[in-house]
C-alpha cells in the first residue's frame, strides 16, 4: 500500500478552510443550543403536563432518529415551504435543533443530579426558590454539566460532517473536491478525521480546564471540610 | 404516498441486519480492546489512543476512510461489509469503554473478599468479576445498537441500500415528498424507542437482582 | 489454652508504610489458640491495617508474622534478601484464616446460599452436594435457613453480615479477624451480629476483633489491645484495661467514648444516632418499627 504524500500538501490548506467553516458552524449552533437548551430542560420537568409533553416529544424527536434524516427534514422542509435558504444557514438550523435537544438532556440531568436535600435545607432557611436555584442547585451543577456538555459539543462537531451531504460547504465537503483532483480518497478523509480529531480534543481539552477552574473552590472546600483521619486528635474535647 | 411504505419497510429490515452485524463486530472488538488494555501499559496506551480517535472522528469520516482503505489492502468488499467494519470499529471503542465502566463499578471489596478467602484469581474473575460484568454491559449496549441503528443511515452514502437510500428513491418519484421524509423519521424512532424500552426493562431487572446500576 | 501449643500468631517488629506514612511502627504480638483479642483505639491507629497484614491483604513492610510457627509472607533468604511471597503461600495464609469486613462485601449477584458454597466449592473443591449441605448447616447456625435464596440486596446489613460470617467459616479457619464488624450497621441490627460472635468465642474459635463495641469487648475479650498512631499503647486484661488503664491516651480515649455507652471514631461525629443501653429514645421507637417490618 503506497502512501501518496503529495496530497497532503495540496490537500491540506484546502481541509483547513473546510475546518474553519466547520468550527463556524459548530460553535454557532453550540451558542444557540447553550440558550434555548435550559428552557426545553425545564420544560420537561415542569409541572404542566402540556409543557412537558411538548418539551418531551421534542427531545425523543431527535435523539431516535439519525441526523442525516433531520438534515433532509429541514432541508427539504424549508424547500418545500417556498423558502430557499443558503445551505450553510439550513445546517445551522439544524445543527440547532439537534444540539437544543442533546444539550437539554443534560441540564436536565445536572439540575436532577443535586441532592434535594440542599434545595430543601435552602428553601427551610428562607430562601426563595430563585435564590435557592441560583446559590445553592446551580453552582453544584457545573461539576455534571460541564462534561456533560463537552460530550454533547464534540458531538455536535462530528454530526456537522454530515451536513455535506446536503452540500454545506464544511471538511467533509472540502475533501470530495481535493478526492476529484488528486484522486485519493483514503488519505484524504484520514487526514479529514485527524483534523476532526484534533478539534475535538481541543474542545474537550477546553471543558477540562474549565470545569476544574469552576469547581476548585467546591473541591477545596470539601477536602477541608472532611479533614484527613489523621489528623483528627483524639486531645479535643 | 402509501406505496412508500412497502419499500421503506424493506430498507427498514436492512437496516436492522446491518446494525445487528455491526454490533456484533462491535462487541467482539470491544473485549478484545479490554482485554488487550489489561495487558501492560503501551498496549494500555494504543488501546486508549484507539478509542480516543473513534469517540473524536465523525462515523461519517471513518466509514469513508474504511470504505476507500480496505480495496487498497485488497479486500475488496460491499458497501454491507464497508458499513458493518465501519459501524464495529466505532461501536468497539464505546463497548470498551462501557467495560472498563462496569469493572469500575464492581465494588473492590468483593474482589478483596474472595482473596481474603484464598480464591485463585482465575475463579474471581469468572465467579465474581466476569458475571456481574455482563449483566452491567446490557443496558449501555442496548443504548449502543440504538446509536448503530441511527449510524447505519450514513451507510446509504457509500451506497447499500437501507431505510434512508430507500426514502430517497421514493423522495425522487413520490408526489409527498415531505410524508415520505416524515415516515422515514417515524420508523426510526419507532425502531429506537422499542430498543430503549428493552434498555428500560433491563435496568429494572438488573436493579432487583442487585448487581450495582 | 495451653500454655505448650503453638502460637497461632506471632508478629515480630511489624511495620508498614505508606509512602510518608508509617500506619505501623513495630508491632510485636502474639496470638494464642482460643485466644480473644480486641483492637481498640482511635481512627488511624492502625488496627485495620494491623489486621490485613495478617491476611497479607496488606503487605507489611518490614518485620516477620509466623503463622502455627511457619513464616508468612515476605521471607529472608540464606543471602539475607527479602523475597515476596508466592501466590500459593498467600493462598495457604488465607485458608486458615478468615476475615469479616466492614461492608459485608457479600457478592452481590449471587443468593446467600451461592456466597456461603462458592469458596469451599472453588478453593477447596469440594463436590457440590458437600459444599451446599456445608452452607446450610452454617445458614443454620446462624438462622437464616430461610433465606438461602434471597440475594444480599435482599437482605438487612445485620443478616447480610451473618451471611458473610457464615462464608468465612465455611472454610473452616482456625482464626477468624472481624475488621469493625458492626461499624456499617443501624444499632438495632448490632446485636444479632455480636451474638453470632459471641456463639463462635464460645465455641473456641481464636478472634482478633477490631471494634468500637466497648461493652462487648469487655465481655468476650480475653485479652484487649489499645493502639495509637501504628503502636500498641497498652496490653491488658479487659475488666482491668475498662475500669483502671494505665498509659495517658488510653485514659483520654475511654473518657471519651465510655461516658456514650459506646465508642464513635471522628469521622462519625455527625451521627445522630440513640446510645445502646436501653434509653428510650426517637430512634429506638423507630427501630421496634423497622424490625417488624423487616421480618
Amino acid at each position: 500500500m503506497t502512501f501518496d504524500s503529495s496530497v497532503v500538501s495540496y490537500g491540506l490548506p484546502l481541509l483547513l478552510g473546510g475546518l474553519v467553516n466547520t468550527v463556524l458552524f459548530s460553535l454557532s449552533a453550540i451558542a444557540i443550543a447553550l440558550m434555548l437548551a435550559p428552557v426545553v430542560a425545564v420544560g420537561r420537568l415542569s409541572t404542566r403536563p402540556s409543557l412537558r409533553w411538548m418539551a418531551t416529544c421534542y427531545v425523543e424527536a431527535i435523539r431516535n432518529t439519525p441526523f442525516l434524516v433531520q438534515a433532509f427534514l429541514f432541508f427539504y422542509g424549508l424547500a418545500a415551504l417556498g423558502i430557499r435558504v443558503d445551505a450553510g444557514v439550513a445546517g445551522i438550523v439544524t445543527l440547532s435543533i439537534f444540539g437544543t435537544a442533546t444539550f437539554s438532556e443534560s441540564f436536565r440531568g445536572a439540575i436532577r443530579s443535586v441532592p434535594l436535600g440542599q434545595l430543601e435545607s435552602a428553601r427551610a432557611v428562607g430562601m426563595s426558590y430563585r435564590l435557592a436555584l441560583q446559590r445553592i442547585v446551580f453552582p453544584q451543577m457545573w461539576g455534571y454539566l460541564i462534561p456533560s456538555l463537552a460530550n454533547q459539543a464534540t458531538g455536535i462537531i462530528k454530526e456537522c460532517s454530515v451536513l455535506s451531504v446536503i452540500t454545506v460547504p464544511e471538511v467533509a465537503m472540502a475533501a470530495q473536491f481535493v478526492i476529484g483532483e488528486t484522486f485519493a480518497p483514503a488519505e484524504t478523509y484520514a487526514m479529514a478525521a485527524v483534523l476532526y480529531w484534533a478539534l475535538t480534543s481541543t474542545v474537550t481539552g477546553l471543558m477540562s480546564l474549565a470545569n476544574l477552574w469552576l469547581t476548585k473552590r467546591r473541591r477545596q472546600n470539601l477536602a477541608a471540610s472532611l479533614g484527613s483521619p489523621l489528623e483528627l486528635d483524639y486531645t479535643e474535647a | 404516498m402509501p406505496e412508500a411504505i412497502l419499500p421503506l419497510l424493506r430498507g427498514a429490515i436492512a437496516t436492522l441486519e446491518i446494525a445487528t452485524c455491526g454490533t456484533c463486530l462491535a462487541v467482539v472488538l470491544g473485549v478484545l480492546a479490554a482485554v488487550v488494555g489489561q495487558a501492560g501499559a503501551p498496549l494500555r496506551a494504543l488501546v486508549a489512543a484507539y478509542v480516543s480517535f473513534i469517540r473524536g472522528t465523525p462515523l461519517l469520516v471513518q466509514l469513508l476512510v474504511i470504505y476507500y482503505l480496505l480495496p487498497r489492502i485488497g479486500l475488496d468488499v460491499t458497501p454491507f461489509w464497508a458499513g458493518v467494519v465501519a459501524l464495529g470499529v466505532n461501536g468497539g471503542a464505546h463497548i470498551r469503554e462501557m467495560i472498563r465502566g462496569a469493572l469500575t463499578a464492581i465494588p473492590p471489596g468483593q474482589t478483596e473478599a474472595a482473596r481474603a478467602l484464598a480464591m485463585p484469581r482465575f475463579w474471581i474473575w469468572a465467579r465474581i468479576v466476569l458475571p456481574q460484568v455482563f449483566v452491567l454491559i446490557m443496558p449501555p449496549l442496548t443504548v449502543e445498537f440504538s446509536a448503530l441503528l441511527k449510524g447505519s443511515a450514513l451507510i446509504s452514502i457509500v451506497g447499500y441500500v437501507e431505510l434512508t437510500r430507500q426514502a430517497q428513491y421514493q423522495l425522487a418519484t413520490s408526489s409527498h415528498p415531505y410524508a415520505v421524509l416524515v415516515a422515514t423519521a417515524a420508523i426510526y424512532g419507532v425502531m429506537c424507542l422499542a430498543v430503549g424500552e428493552v434498555t428500560r426493562q433491563l435496568r429494572r431487572t438488573s436493579s432487583r437482582r442487585g448487581v450495582a446500576i | 489454652m495451653s500454655g505448650a501449643a503453638p502460637l497461632v500468631f506471632r508478629l515480630e517488629g511489624v511495620t508498614k508504610d505508606y509512602g510518608p506514612i508509617r500506619a505501623l511502627d513495630g508491632i510485636d504480638m502474639t496470638v494464642r489458640p482460643g485466644e480473644k483479642i480486641c483492637l481498640i483505639g482511635p481512627s488511624g491507629s492502625g488496627k485495620s491495617t494491623l489486621l490485613r497484614c495478617l491476611n497479607y491483604l496488606e503487605e507489611p513492610t518490614g518485620g516477620r508474622i509466623w503463622l502455627n510457627g511457619e513464616p508468612v509472607g515476605h521471607t529472608i533468604d540464606s543471602v539475607g534478601r527479602r523475597r515476596a511471597p508466592s501466590e500459593a503461600s498467600i493462598n495457604r495464609l488465607r485458608m486458615s484464616v478468615g476475615m469479616v469486613f466492614q461492608s459485608f462485601n457479600l457478592w452481590g449477584h449471587m443468593t446467600a446460599l451461592q456466597n456461603i458454597m462458592e469458596a469451599p466449592l472453588r478453593v477447596r473443591r469440594l463436590p457440590r452436594a458437600h459444599a451446599r449441605d456445608l452452607a446450610l448447616g452454617l445458614l443454620r447456625r446462624i438462622g437464616l435457613e430461610d433465606k438461602q435464596h434471597a440475594y444480599p440486596s435482599e437482605l438487612s446489613g445485620g443478616q447480610q453480615q451473618r451471611v458473610a460470617i457464615a462464608r468465612a467459616l465455611a472454610m473452616e479457619p482456625q482464626v477468624m479477624l472481624f475488621d469493625e464488624p458492626t461499624s456499617s450497621l443501624d444499632p438495632e441490627l448490632v446485636s444479632e451480629v455480636l451474638d453470632v460472635m459471641r456463639t463462635l468465642a464460645q465455641e473456641g474459635m481464636t478472634m482478633l476483633i477490631v471494634t468500637h463495641e466497648m461493652g462487648f469487648a469487655e465481655e468476650v475479650a480475653d485479652r484487649v489491645i489499645f493502639m495509637d498512631r501504628g503502636r500498641i499503647v497498652e496490653t491488658a486484661e479487659p475488666h482491668r484495661f475498662f475500669r483502671r488503664p494505665e498509659s495517658p491516651r488510653a485514659a483520654q480515649f475511654l473518657a471519651r467514648v465510655v461516658g456514650r455507652g459506646r465508642a464513635r471514631s471522628g469521622s462519625e461525629q455527625h451521627d445522630l444516632r440513640a446510645t445502646t443501653g436501653g434509653e428510650e429514645t426517637e430512634t429506638g421507637r423507630l427501630a421496634t418499627s423497622k424490625t417488624e417490618r423487616e421480618t
